[in-house]
């Protein structure tokens, strides 16, 4: 297995608070991998600052073996990485083919420019782009809707075809399933899996135990900000710390 | 009484050009600016010391020339403060609106001091003499202008670029985790907005025939603020709109004789309040849709 | 040199002082109080009505004190009544909303008090002998003695009161995280109001001891407030001991642009525009101020 990204010694603090500490986290491609932990384990904390949303106050990130630290977003996205948002993230007073179409700017900041001056069919290719995103999650006959009317399934799925429609070989996504009932979920484990068979290398926050334990090949567990175990989901089910981060300590054991 | 509507038609179409220009910075983009009013004295300015020259420049060049200064000027304060939070934005053109005073009244060589530049000549439209003398001839003039930017910006509007804006303004952090370099968007949208500034300056310098540095001062700046919140920003006939209601609010006593009697302060402490009260009671202006809760 | 180093460190107390008002509520509130420079204003013309009304039948040092206490709690007052009425209702909205309103409520501000007040400046009688005092190669009047020892003194009770009592810490805790500062039981209403009461009596001191030598007059507070706000940001916004470096750096700077650079005296104001974009372009967050970057 390929690393696809990774980071050594990833290390993020807030005045005195280390939301991030010393992280050597590694990303194989062509998998599914979960990134779990208790709240303010500083799992966000390490997409941002992988994504460029954040830099880090140490460490490095490697993505293909090129050094990305401290990149900004939009050249983040534009090597191939893309993301969705926890609290979701969408352009609210825009159609929902409007926001898929803003992803597919990336073809280059130039010749959006030039668009003032000239029709080109640019815009033609992007709308065909946009359009194959939105059916892909079967979005497309809610194109012509402003995106904060949507449905909240909806939306997330809105974000996500977002992410999608940059074309990217890593997507990370921030509890895509938050919200989501079980046949939303159902879903959204298929369209994953469906991706990664497509060649897409995948990195999910969840909570979502269901989901993190059936989609994906591999974990890594975060707490305080550090890895507190990885392996297949049969190892970090039966992993003691991990246990512990959960459930706390076993002071009394069940009788 | 014709020619104080014709006057009247001439400074609409002059500040509805700031009020666009605003709209398309703080309206489509965003961005708070607090400076139209010194990229008009730029563009005032920079025409004032053509036409005025032993070379004054055909119309055709000047407005190139204006419209160059106003976008120069817009990229110089624009770089630095739009990589950063919005707010350093608005400090950073306040400031940059009392340096180009500063300098306009310190600089007597080039910009005449605190008197100004005067006996600036009319221009050539190919045959027809645009002078200020001829109001009706400047009126459409002006609006000529105001038509021409007016389908560009709502070309704007509809183009990927104008898109962008829109996405950058929704939410930034969303729009360049999905590859759009929002700098460089913001920055272009900002000298477009001051060229458009530079332009109204152009307009404004020939039809007084002199520029002196108190007309372009912080207040017409607000004025202007004034002029797209009421209207509603994001929308350009909005701004028209709160443009003629605003200069109709300026130009009333004018109109109806009793200008004397109402010092200049009342009209700015109404800005203030309209400001102030649209805020917090009708944020979206007189023409605009309900705000949508923002992503903070 | 040391001269000039006095003379600047003078007025940079003064743009300390007032740009710790600013840093303070931006530290809570995250929120720029442009209209901060007007309520000092007005807070230094009722002292100077009330030392005016008292001199005729008190003697003027204990008038000069009375009238400083009037000042100060009428800049707090104002201070306090502003937030309720034109702040609070927009804290969740929009960012650029309780910026345009402070925006207007700065210019209601200070084109009332030239209507009140009228335009033309008046004179602030120094209750004390002014003649200078040589101290080896220095000159330092009573003035700028009044002037250091009095910021001096607010400065050092400043940080003692933030690091040490209650309020102080309940500041602290707001500012860093309102979230879980409400949910400890902080009320966060009451320390917000008390932030604007601090930074805006500081701001009074400000202003009184300002014009003094100067003069008050309607638009005293924007330009300082201007000034001390760019000390602020330069020092790093938000951070109390960077409002009081920035304010310093600033007054220290002017000086010796003028003095020893040679900068025209005209252009002496531009002085902390320019630092605001150095520093802007090369460390955006201040000089103190951390690389706390927003979560998302």
């Amino acid at each position: 297995m390929t690393t696809l990204l990774s980071t050594q010694g990833l290390s993020r603090s807030f005045g005195g608070i280390v939301a991030v500490n010393d992280l050597n986290l590694q990303i194989n491609k062509g998998i599914i991998t979960g990134l779990i932990g208790p709240n303010g384990a500083g799992k966000t904390t390490s997409f941002n600052c992988i994504t460029g949303l954040d830099s880090p106050t140490g460490g490095r990130v490697f993505f293909n073996d090129r050094d990305i630290t401290g990149f900004s977003p939009p050249r983040i996205n534009r090597l191939g990485i893309a993301r969705t948002f926890q609290n979701l993230r969408l352009f609210r007073d825009m159609t929902v083919f409007e926001n898929v179409m803003v992803a597919r700017h990336h073809t280059s900041s130039f010749s959006t420019l030039l668009s003032l001056l000239r029709i080109n069919d640019e815009e033609k290719k992007i709308q065909i782009a946009a359009g194959h995103w939105l059916e892909r999650l079967g979005l497309w006959t809610h194109r012509d809707e402003r995106a904060q009317d949507l449905p909240y399934g909806l939306q997330k799925r809105l974000e996500l075809a977002r992410a999608m429609a940059t074309e990217p070989t890593l997507l990370f996504l921030d509890e895509p399933a938050a919200g989501l009932n079980r046949t939303e979920t159902e879903q959204l484990m298929t369209t994953l899996r469906d991706f990664r068979d497509e060649g897409l290398s995948i990195v999910i926050i969840e909570h979502d135990m269901h989901l993190i334990m059936n989609v994906c090949e591999q974990i890594t567990v975060l707490n305080f900000g550090q890895m507190i175990g990885q392996g297949t989901p049969k190892q970090v089910r039966t992993n003691p710390l991990v246990i512990e981060a959960y459930l706390g300590k076993d002071d009394h054991a069940t009788r | 009484m014709i020619s104080l509507v014709l006057l009247i038609g001439i400074y609409f179409g002059i500040y509805a050009l700031l009020a666009l220009g605003q709209n398309l910075i703080t309206g489509m983009t965003g961005l708070l600016s607090l400076c139209q009013a010194a990229f008009m004295a730029i563009g005032a300015y920079t025409t004032a010391i053509i036409l005025t020259s032993h070379h004054p420049l055909p119309l055709a060049e000047l407005i190139v020339i204006v419209v160059f200064m106003g976008s120069l000027f817009g990229a110089m304060i624009g770089l630095p403060t739009l990589r950063l939070k919005g707010d350093y934005l608005a400090i950073a053109s306040l400031g940059f609106g009392e340096i180009v005073k500063n300098v306009l009244l310190n600089a007597d060589k080039f910009t005449g001091g605190p008197m100004g530049i005067t006996h600036i000549p009319s221009v050539q439209l190919g045959r027809i003499l645009i002078s200020p003398y001829d109001k009706s001839v400047y009126l459409i003039f002006v609006w000529g202008f105001v038509g021409v930017i007016l389908w560009g910006l709502f070309r704007l509007q509809r183009s990927r670029f104008g898109r962008a804006l829109e996405a950058i303004r929704e939410d930034e952090v969303a729009a360049s985790s999905l590859g759009l370099n929002t700098t460089l968007y913001k920055v272009v949208a900002f000298m477009i907005g001051a060229a458009i500034s530079a332009l109204a300056g152009m307009l404004w310098a020939i039809y007084n025939g002199s520029v002196i540095p108190q007309s372009f001062d912080f207040m017409l700046s607000i004025m202007v603020l004034c002029m797209v919140v009421l209207g509603g920003l994001g929308n350009y006939f909005a701004a028209l709109v709160g443009t003629m209601v605003i200069v109709i609010i300026s130009e009333l006593p004018r109109l109806l004789g009793f200008s004397v009697l109402i010092p200049a302060q009342l009209d700015q402490i109404l800005f203030g309040l309209i400001l102030v009260i649209l805020m917090i009671y009708r944020p979206e202006g007189l023409l605009g849709r309900p705000v949508s809760k923002r992503n903070s | 040199m040391l001269q000039h180093l006095l003379n600047g460190f003078t007025v940079g107390s003064i743009y300390a002082l007032v740009a710790l008002g600013y840093t303070l509520v931006y530290g809570v509130l995250k929120f720029i109080n442009f209209a901060h420079g007007d309520v000092l204003m007005i807070g230094t013309y009722i002292a100077l009505i009330v030392f005016n009304f008292l001199r005729t039948f008190i003697e003027p040092s204990i008038a000069f004190i009375i009238a400083i206490l009037a000042g100060i709690a009428s800049s707090a007052l104002l201070a306090v009544l502003i937030e309720r009425v034109a702040y609070r209702p927009l804290r969740h909205a929009p960012r650029l909303a309780p910026l345009l309103s402070a925006i207007g409520l700065s210019v209601i501000l200070s084109n009332t008090a030239s209507l009140i007040f009228g335009t033309k400046s008046q004179r602030f009688e120094m209750p004390f002998n002014n003649t200078p005092i040589h101290w080896g190669n220095l000159v330092v009047t009573p003035y700028q003695g009044l002037i250091l020892l009095t910021s001096l003194t607010m400065m050092v009770l400043l940080h003692f009161f933030i690091k040490m009592t209650r309020t102080g810490k309940a500041m602290r805790a707001v500012s860093e995280k309102p979230m879980v500062a409400q949910l400890m039981g902080i009320d966060t209403d009451r320390i917000i109001r008390f932030t604007f009461i601090l930074g805006s009596a500081l701001g009074a001191v400000a202003g009184i001891l300002v014009s003094l030598d100067y003069k008050v007059y309607p638009t005293l507070g924007s330009l300082i407030g201007l000034k001390a706000f760019i000390a602020a940001v330069i020092g790093g916004i938000g951070n109390i001991s960077g409002a009081m470096l920035g304010g310093i750096l600033l007054g220290v700077l002017e000086t010796y642009g003028v003095a020893v650079l040679g900068i025209p005296v005209g252009y002496k104001d531009s002085v902390a525009f320019v630092l605001l974009i150095i520093i802007l372009l090369w460390r955006p967050s201040g000089i103190l101020g951390s690389n706390k970057r927003e979560k998302i």
